[in-house]
């Protein structure tokens, strides 16, 4: 008897001992789920309470710092310092408080360090980081900050207010924080939050670079020379075209000195032309990253002040992109969007001018075929010398393995970015083989800094401060937009970009010969810029920076043709401009690119009335589309159903599984469907070996694809068809999360739309901004300032933002005015 | 009534123990006490009793704060674990951790035969 006891007592010991350790470590992906669980410091200390908003009196137990940081009715911080220090570290501090796991996993991510959390199924997105210079490129910017101790004094005082709030969330004093005060984030991925730095700072905004700049078609151009005749390539891939509608206008005159470029024509192209490239098909994104900014003067606008607007968009994600945070320092009051993890507002106003951005989409990044001169990669050929090569060791540290060293050779170009690829499944390992050998030149990698043009936006005062606030910004170029209470307006391609021969860069360039080298850079002076244009307005939609007749070379990636129509169009017309015609332009749902593509579809089309009702009816609706892709609608719907399904077809030479192709772009495929004639080659299916299909024969087939496809998809579900529905804006969280996202946003809008909404890209950041005194300021984007899914600031802007619905945005003059908005008060001193 | 007054004193203690140290598995220790102290009748009861406790406790924790709340937090996590609702969620774990706690409670129990 007594030892069935004593078994008992075991038993009644060692199982919930054994429950318990593995509820308190976590199994595999599993986070520790009884820490997890815990109802005081588990996931419901996230469960955010009215405790949060309570008025309080902040122990840093930094004496240096004072200040207060008035958190408004939307939880915006309205930060009112006694000195810049002070300004940044609370700025830090605040942002820590609503966006910490954000700041930390971006700047991870950025650095290729998630294999360190997440274990080995992460080694190859890290190992491509390191060797793409994502960490080599945020230590040059460091490197050229601390050149500037303003600067860097400003990133030390963010970076002390980011870790002054998990010091005084830590009970015991450190740098971390206490489990019930981690973000939920950290919680349910099972890792610690650490303390921030200013490299996190510089990785961030190359992260940013990286989501603006990390393109090229350089491999997929050079192949596509070579499959296409030289006709159809110009028709299909220009570099300029007629009809386009550069953001300078065409009555900018270009009379400065040109900087001479090498006149050395250069041979690399010929070589890769008639070479084939082993190279296997990229994955493109196209038509996603965007924004759209204007600036409409006094004269056209009702109160006669300018009227500046911008929206950037890109990813839509929660935590959102942006951050609103007003920042006060004695004649220094400013509004608007910040990146949490660097210091000062990027896209904002004060009480005498505003500003925003759009990206250039000019191409900066070049790749170098090298020819090293034995094995060991010593050294590369360039003209009639061996140039040296250097090393940099790269240690990834995986979670539950060992670690993975990583040698990346640097060229003067830039690293060799791939190397020994291993041919395997999945596109990743097939991106990595298109580039294999060559050196990467990269503008994100070189010197920059890009924060003291934010630090300097945040005080400039009139056009000259503008002018020289941007001229310290290198990467990614933006087209910086501009408007003054004085009345001037302006705009600005600014980065920095290389002096080019005719072609450079558009492909893959021979890193032997020298004349492929870039030649130095255009000036500051002669980036495209206009002030106060006779038309009475300045916009930009990442659309071709000039005409022709700007006289250095630059190509793109991606230049946009419909949205800066659009928006062109509406300005030129519009007279007594108001906010709510901004709002409306913003909000611009005509879809320009179906007007000029769909009438010609139909007049292809047999008429489909006499045989299929179903057909007749659809038809029908596109015949009466007013093409406008509201959230509602059928037409925009079978329209994109239709389009997608001919472009495929229309492009099938280009859909090899062996060799790197992109294909023409909306504009172009809408140029050939106009220009080039019925039974053009290219029209031809190939996989149709006895037949020459037209053009005709595309539509017809496609068209009948719709059809097939929209049945399919009312079978499955009959609610699929309204264009929101089918468009599936989803916001999801940055790790991916459903139940922290937000699913199939209902709003209208798409790709090539002024409401740029698509599947994961939209409007990040509205913003309105009339230059009056006091300024009247306008904006919305889609989440909420609170970082934390248990708070209901986390995504309390998102159906507001779907319903076009924008908020006041406060720029209030002193501390007192900010009290009577105030919802809480976090005073420093 | 001995029991009702345990069990009172019990998810009271536990409430306290639960909020002020930051180990989620404290209630173990409680409940072994328990089991040793109140010197129940059988084996089973103490599990019963013992498991009443602290279910209690975590659901009274996690109701307080998520009324709070307005089940902002719970609702998604809830969803995240592909519960019914919140309120399954809560139950379930607590329940769960009942069992942890009756167990030790049972251990408790045969540990005060022995004295």
């Amino acid at each position: 008897m007594a030892n069935m006891r004593y078994i008992k007592i075991l038993a009644c010991v060692v199982i919930p001992a054994i429950v318990i350790y593995f509820l308190d470590s976590g199994m595999g992906s599993l986070p520790p789920l009884g820490k997890l669980m815990d109802p005081v410091h588990g996931f419901m200390a996230n469960a955010e309470t009215k405790t949060a908003f309570e008025s309080n009196t902040v122990d840093i137990a930094d004496p240096s710092v004072k200040g207060t940081i008035v958190l408004d009715d939307r939880l915006v911080p309205h930060v009112f310092a006694e000195d810049e220090h002070s300004l940044y570290y609370l700025q830090g501090y605040i942002t820590a408080k609503y966006r910490l796991w954000q700041m930390d996993i971006q700047t991870r991510a950025a650095a290729g360090r998630l294999s360190e959390l997440f274990g080995p199924k992460f080694i190859e997105y890290d190992l491509e980081q390191r060797r793409k210079g994502m960490i080599f490129g945020a230590e040059n910017a460091l490197a050229t900050i601390k050149n500037n101790p303003k600067l860097e004094a400003c990133i030390q005082a963010y970076t002390d207010g980011v870790n002054a709030f998990m010091r005084i969330n830590d009970s015991n004093g450190n740098v971390g924080l206490d489990y019930a005060a981690y973000p939920i984030e950290f919680k349910l991925l099972n890792y610690e939050p650490e303390a921030w730095t200013p490299l996190k700072t510089a990785l961030l905004l190359k992260y940013m670079a990286s989501t603006l700049t990390g393109f090229d078609d350089d491999a997929e151009m050079t192949n596509l020379k070579k499959l296409l005749a030289d006709t159809d390539f110009n028709a299909l891939y220009p570099d300029y075209t007629t009809g386009i509608d550069p953001i300078i206008p065409t009555e900018k005159i270009y009379d400065f000195d040109v900087e001479a470029t090498d006149t050395l024509a250069s041979t690399t192209s010929d070589v890769y032309y008639k070479k084939v490239l082993d190279i296997f098909e990229q994955q493109h994104q196209k038509n996603q990253v965007g924004s759209n900014n204007w600036a409409v003067g006094g004269s056209k606008t009702k109160n006669g002040y300018p009227i500046l607007c911008n929206d950037p968009h890109l990813q839509l994600n929660l935590p959102s992109l942006w951050f609103e945070i007003q920042l006060q320092l004695g004649d220094m009051n400013c509004y608007g969007a910040s990146l949490p993890g660097a210091p000062a507002i990027v896209i904002g106003f004060n009480d005498d001018i505003a500003w925003g951005v759009t990206n250039a989409q000019v191409d900066v990044r070049d790749w170098y075929t090298i020819t090293f001169q034995d094995e060991t990669k010593a050294a590369y050929k360039y003209g009639n010398e061996w140039r040296k090569t250097t090393k940099r060791i790269e240690t990834v540290n995986v979670r539950g393995a060992s670690a993975v060293v990583d040698t990346v050779i640097y060229t003067h170009y830039g690293p060799v970015v791939y190397e020994n690829v291993k041919m395997v499944d999945g596109h990743q390992a097939k991106d990595k083989a298109a580039r294999e050998g060559m050196a990467m030149r990269w503008l994100a990698l070189e010197k920059s800094e890009e924060v003291n043009t934010f630090y300097l936006l945040n005080r400039a005062k009139n056009y000259d401060d503008y002018r020289h606030a941007i001229s310290y910004f290198s990467c990614p170029a933006q087209n910086f937009i501009f408007a003054s209470h004085s009345g001037d307006i302006a705009i600005t391609q600014q980065g920095r970009f290389p002096l080019k021969h005719e072609g450079q860069g558009k492909f893959i360039l021979d890193g032997t010969n020298p004349a492929d080298d870039y030649q130095g850079y255009i000036p500051f002076e002669h980036n495209p810029t206009i002030k106060n244009p006779s038309r009475g307005f300045c916009a930009s939609a990442n659309q071709h920076p000039t005409d022709s007749t700007y006289p250095y070379y630059y190509t793109s990636f991606d230049f946009e043709f419909y949205r800066n129509r659009v928006i062109n169009t509406t300005l030129n017309k519009i007279t007594n401009a108001t906010i709510t015609d901004m709002q409306n332009l913003q909000q611009n749902n005509f879809n320009l690119s179906a007007s000029e593509a769909l009438p010609i579809l139909l007049t292809k089309l047999s008429d489909p009335c006499r045989t299929d009702e179903n057909a007749c009816k659809i038809v029908t609706a596109l015949k009466e589309w007013n093409y406008e892709n509201n959230a509602v609608d059928l037409a925009p719907t079978y329209y994109q159903i239709w389009w997608d399904t001919l472009y495929n077809l229309m492009w099938d030479e280009m859909q090899s599984e062996t060799i790197a192709y992109v294909k023409p772009n909306t504009y172009f495929t809408v140029e050939a469907m106009r220009n080039f004639p019925d039974n053009h080659p290219l029209f031809d299916f190939a996989q149709t070996a006895d037949k020459k299909e037209t053009f005709a024969d595309l539509v017809q087939q496609s068209f009948t694809s719709m059809l097939s496809i929209c049945d399919s998809l009312v079978k499955a579900d009959k609610n699929v068809l309204q264009w929101y529905q089918h468009k599936n804006t989803n916001i999801m969280h940055i790790s991916q999360i459903p139940a922290f996202s937000k699913l199939m946003v209902n709003n209208g809008g798409y790709r090539n739309i002024v409401n740029a909404t698509s599947e994961t890209h939209g409007p990040s950041w509205r913003m309105i901004v009339e230059l009056s005194s006091p300024v009247n300021a306008f904006g919305i984007y889609p989440g909420g300032q609170s970082g934390n899914p248990g708070s209901k600031y986390y995504d309390n802007f998102v159906e507001d933002w779907a319903a076009g619905k924008y908020y006041p945005l406060y720029l209030f003059t002193n501390l007192d005015a900010a009290g009577k908005k105030a919802l809480f008060t976090l005073t420093f001193n | 009534m001995k029991t009702a007054i345990i069990i009172i004193v019990g998810v009271i203690i536990c409430y306290l123990l639960q909020t002020l140290l930051p180990i989620w598995w404290i209630f173990v220790v409680l409940t072994l006490l328990l089991g040793y102290f109140a010197k129940l009748p059988s084996g089973w009861k103490t599990f019963f009793v013992c498991w009443l406790v602290v279910f209690t406790t975590w659901v009274l924790l996690y109701i307080i704060k998520d009324i709070a709340n307005d089940s902002v937090m719970s609702s998604k996590m809830a969803n995240l674990f592909s519960m019914k609702s919140n309120y399954w969620l809560f139950g379930i774990v607590s329940a769960v951790m009942g069992i942890l706690g009756g167990l030790t409670g049972v251990a408790g129990y045969y540990l005060s035969k022995k004295s």
